[in-house]
């Protein structure tokens, strides 16, 4: 979410447009018009929004659980998600394996990949690397996006 | 395990697949080698190999009762009944292992040297420039310069050159009077001064480091990391990451590299790494000649390594494009990383150079009797005249045609003999540039040639042969056009 430099007010595509229109110029001037109170603030550039992103990624957080898939807790599973969906470090168990027509999930199940096992991503580039007890294993994303598993939180590592 | 641990912990389905394991096996009347009961589960999961054995000794009515009793578990089985007796086993074996092992609780998160080691070699930031170290010291310091450069120097032109082959000379001119039989023998292209010297001065040494080099990283566990951070490239060249142990093999010897293409899963691969193996890769004896051709010409090493890598892209792309189907999923075990034991490291050394050597040295020999016989009755000449337009459009001396031929018989061949025009001045940097990057892409050997019959087909190894063909003459060509109007000289 981006808000106004100036007067803190919450910026949208929609709203920008808008205020851009009132403007003589042709653009080009890589400058954001605040609909409030028109102040102009620089564009950050993709590669600046990019870098931001990636450092804000690498910060441990705990794994956010949005409100609209439903976190009454319980026995239920929080939220059902594919293991790719995960950020690198984060621990979850394992709940469903997708069964595809070629058979792949029986290569999953081989591994050792079942579920109710509790898995760590250890890292998602160039290739996913999963921890299941005191084995490691190597996956591309074709394959890990059929492990549907439940988050976890950082305290219930095994 | 001992027996009786898996008897305390039976492993026994759900009482529904229980039950129709027991109708299946009172069932069976035929004599197999395998339990009734393992036979009844492998029927349940439709395997085929079953099926067909069990279709051969059962009657008509018995087998529509098997069947009926298979359709009925299916059609009752949600989740599907593979999955389910998976499960099972999977559960079954966590139970036996709990009873067996003793162990202190595991903290991921404690780390050992080699969990450390690990993560830094599959971690992209730290990943690639080890390999980068490792493909430097590991292959080209110690393969490539060390290996094909310092010993092969010192047996080739110390050993051989000034002491053994002098005096083979001398004793096969002494003992033999024809003229012919000496030139077989001792000639210029001779089965001692060719063949065995070739085998044993230039090819013994630089195979003996690169299988060394190859079983250290095999023991380290190096090698599945390797193709973890490899996988997402060779997707993009319809192959995944298993691709890399025959093509890194393959730097070492493309024979064993195609026969070891069969640890991948599919056909589409297998033929896809195989031509990769045939036009792009160079063998380590290949290599080796490249190397030390090229190695007074910096600027053309590294023209040689870019066209080379240029093609293997390209080339790669297109083949992925062209052929159906769609790239293998990959996974694969990471084992954690060992220091290799070097008994284990020598002797997996020793076996595979016992192979190599037996498999390549008659060749060797046979390699130098054709070109005697081709001498003597004159084929080689005109095959070497008929080369010649297809050298001269390249812009190389006619000489090199006699190179080319060789590297129909080895690939090393070719580019030795380019070796000799070389240190005979015949060559300009230019020059040496193009036909090293021909002989490069040139079709297989011999060898590699049978190997890929045997194991694709003579129908895809003959297309492999012409399209190889094809782009390293292309390829050449329009290097040498290139080079000639950009006024590059290296």
């Amino acid at each position: 979410m981006r808000v106004c430099a100036f007067c803190g007010q919450e910026l949208t595509q929609e709203g920008i447009e808008k205020a851009c229109r009132g403007c003589g110029a042709f653009g080009g001037c890589h400058l954001i018009k605040c609909p409030a109170c028109g102040y102009e603030q620089p564009q950050e550039p993709r590669w600046l929004q990019r870098l931001v992103a990636w450092v804000r990624r690498r910060q441990p957080e705990p794994i956010r659980v949005s409100p609209q898939r439903g976190i009454t807790g319980g026995s239920e599973p929080l939220q059902r998600l594919p293991l790719t969906a995960l950020q690198a470090g984060s621990t979850a168990r394992i709940v469903h394996i997708v069964q595809d027509s070629e058979g792949h999930w029986r290569k999953l199940t081989a591994l050792g990949i079942m579920p109710g096992a509790v898995v760590r991503l250890v890292q998602k580039f160039p290739s996913y690397v999963l921890q299941i007890g005191y084995t490691t294993l190597a996956l591309d994303y074709q394959l890990t996006a059929q492990i549907e598993v439940e988050p976890l939180t950082t305290e219930s590592e095994p | 395990m001992s027996s009786s641990l898996t008897e305390s912990v039976p492993l026994r389905y759900s009482p529904a697949i229980e039950q129709a394991i027991a109708e299946i096996a009172s069932l069976l009347r035929g004599s197999y080698t395998l339990s009734e009961r393992t036979l009844a589960l492998l029927l349940l999961q439709n395997d085929a190999e079953i099926w067909e054995e069990v279709r051969l000794q059962e009657t008509p009515t018995t087998l529509e009762r098997i069947h009926a009793v298979c359709e009925r578990l299916h059609q009752r089985s949600e989740p599907p009944l593979a999955w389910q007796i998976e499960q099972q086993r999977q559960q079954w074996s966590q139970q036996i292992a709990a009873l067996a092992l003793s162990r202190t609780t595991y903290d991921a998160r404690r780390r050992t040297r080699a969990d450390i080691i690990g993560r830094l070699c599959t971690n992209p930031w730290t990943g690639f420039p080890i390999l980068a170290v490792v493909l430097y010291f590991g292959l080209y310091q110690f393969v490539g310069v060390f290996g094909a450069g310092t010993v092969v120097d010192w047996l080739e032109n110390g050993l051989f050159g000034q002491y053994i082959n002098p005096f083979m000379e001398r004793l096969v001119r002494s003992l033999v009077p024809w003229g012919a039989i000496q030139e077989l023998l001792v000639g210029e292209y001779g089965v001692w001064t060719l063949g065995v010297t070739y085998a044993i001065a230039l090819i013994l040494p630089i195979v003996t480091f690169f299988f060394l080099m190859f079983a250290l990283l095999e023991d380290t566990g190096y090698l599945p990391r390797l193709a973890m951070l490899i996988d997402r490239a060779f997707k993009w060249l319809g192959l995944n990451g298993r691709a890399v142990i025959p093509i890194v093999l393959g730097f070492g010897c493309d024979t064993m590299a195609t026969v070891v293409t069969r640890i991948q899963e599919t056909r589409r691969e297998r033929v896809l790494t195989t031509f990769l193996l045939t036009l792009a890769i160079p063998c380590s004896a290949q290599l080796g000649v490249v190397l030390a051709l090229l190695a007074m010409h910096p600027k053309g090493l590294l023209i040689w390594a870019g066209v080379l890598v240029a093609t293997f892209l390209l080339i790669g792309w297109l083949a992925a494009q062209v052929l159906p189907g769609n790239p293998a999923p990959f996974y694969m075990e990471l084992p954690p990383m060992r220091l290799p034991r070097l008994s284990n490291v020598l002797l997996k050394t020793l076996a595979r150079l016992h192979w190599y050597f037996l498999e390549v040295f008659p060749l060797f020999l046979l390699a130098s009797v054709l070109i005697w016989i081709g001498q003597l009755t004159g084929l080689f000449d005109m095959a070497v005249r008929g080369l010649t337009p297809v050298v001269r459009a390249l812009s190389l001396p006619s000489d090199a045609a006699v190179a080319f031929l060789f590297g129909f018989f080895r690939r090393d061949y070719g580019a030795a003999g380019l070796y000799k025009l070389s240190e005979q001045g015949l060559l300009t940097g230019n020059q040496l540039l193009i036909a090293a990057v021909v002989l490069t892409l040139f079709v297989p050997c011999v060898a590699q040639f049978l190997v890929t019959i045997k194991e694709r087909g003579l129908r895809a190894a003959l297309a492999m042969f012409v399209l190889a063909l094809g782009i390293a003459l292309l390829t050449g060509w329009m290097l040498a056009q290139t080079l000639d109007w950009l006024g590059v000289r290296v």
